[in-house]
């Protein structure tokens, strides 16, 4: 690929910048930070929850992950990593690909992959709760029936009972 | 050697402590994209799914196989997160000396073992 090279003129950072791989990238510097020390605190988190959790059955891990901080930590923390794995390699990517057509379709690609990889990992999140919601409904409906059919037999035994000693 | 600048390609570098921690940096960050995402998604999508898919997952997760993909996956984890730091403090400007450089790169790769091993022996025994 051919570059257009500056005039050699102008200061030093003047004579270099827009020279790398990518041509720019003070904002991806700074987002790559920023997703780092996401990743750094729900990873983490992630792993301490890991360590405490007495084991890796379904109920206590969906247990676990269904209370709000956890639920909040896993969503941030998809969030987080499929964005900083975007930012990581599409710096492999420019630094590796130099061919303009194949490099934008593996940017193509990499956008896509990330945004899919996000959204799966927040609606299986979204899913989680939903059935833990379920779950919980359906119980607290079986609790209401138990209550109703309890209270009827209750009924009926007083009524029983009452008629007898009345008579 | 040649006392001339040595030109930065993979296969002639002289290699040091601070190349190893800087492919390393890429290597386990590459190897978590393609390795550890999809695995962090299908945990949560068989969490999602009930208690049949987690127990396929588990079954794959617990086998030999995936002990071994697992501790990979933490190794990469931990080796990344302490270069990571170590960019953090390079961004700064700090750790540039040739002498603090090689000893804070080993100290780093170093790390990177040792919380994994750390991490292993929390689950393990606790």
């Amino acid at each position: 690929m051919a570059y257009e090279s500056p005039p050699s003129k102008g200061t030093g950072i003047g004579r270099v910048r827009g020279l790398g791989a990518a041509h720019e990238g003070t904002h991806h510097w700074v987002l790559q930070r920023y997703t780092a020390a996401g990743n750094f605190l729900t990873v983490t988190f992630l792993a301490f929850s890991l360590v405490l959790l007495p084991d890796f059955t379904f109920e206590t891990v969906r247990e676990w992950i269904v209370r709000p901080l956890p639920t909040l930590a896993m969503a941030t923390l998809v969030l987080s990593v499929f964005w900083h794995a975007r930012l990581g390699l599409q710096v492999l990517i420019e630094d590796y690909l130099h061919n303009p057509a194949s490099k934008f379709a593996a940017l193509l690609v990499l956008n896509l992959a990330a945004f899919g990889g996000t959204l799966f990992g927040l609606i299986s999140l979204a899913r989680i709760l939903m059935a833990a919601i379920g779950q919980q409904e359906a119980a607290e409906a079986a609790a209401e029936v138990a209550g109703q059919v309890q209270q009827q037999i209750q009924q009926q035994l007083q009524g029983l009972l009452g008629g007898g000693m009345g008579q | 050697m040649a006392t001339r600048p040595l030109s930065p390609h993979l296969s002639i570098w002289k290699w040091g402590p601070a190349m190893l921690v800087s492919i390393l940096h890429r290597v386990t960050g590459s190897g978590m994209a393609f390795a550890a995402l999809p695995v962090l998604l299908w945990w949560l999508a068989a969490l999602a799914g009930g208690e049949a898919s987690y127990a396929t997952f588990a079954g794959h997760a617990g086998s030999w196989y995936g002990l071994v993909i697992l501790v990979g996956i933490s190794w990469a984890f931990f080796n990344h997160l302490c270069s990571g730091l170590r960019h953090f403090v390079l961004d700064v400007g700090a750790g540039y000396a040739v002498e603090a450089n090689n000893r804070w790169s080993v100290v780093t790769t170093v790390s990177g073992v040792v919380l994994t091993a750390a991490f292993w022996a929390a689950i393990v025994l606790g």
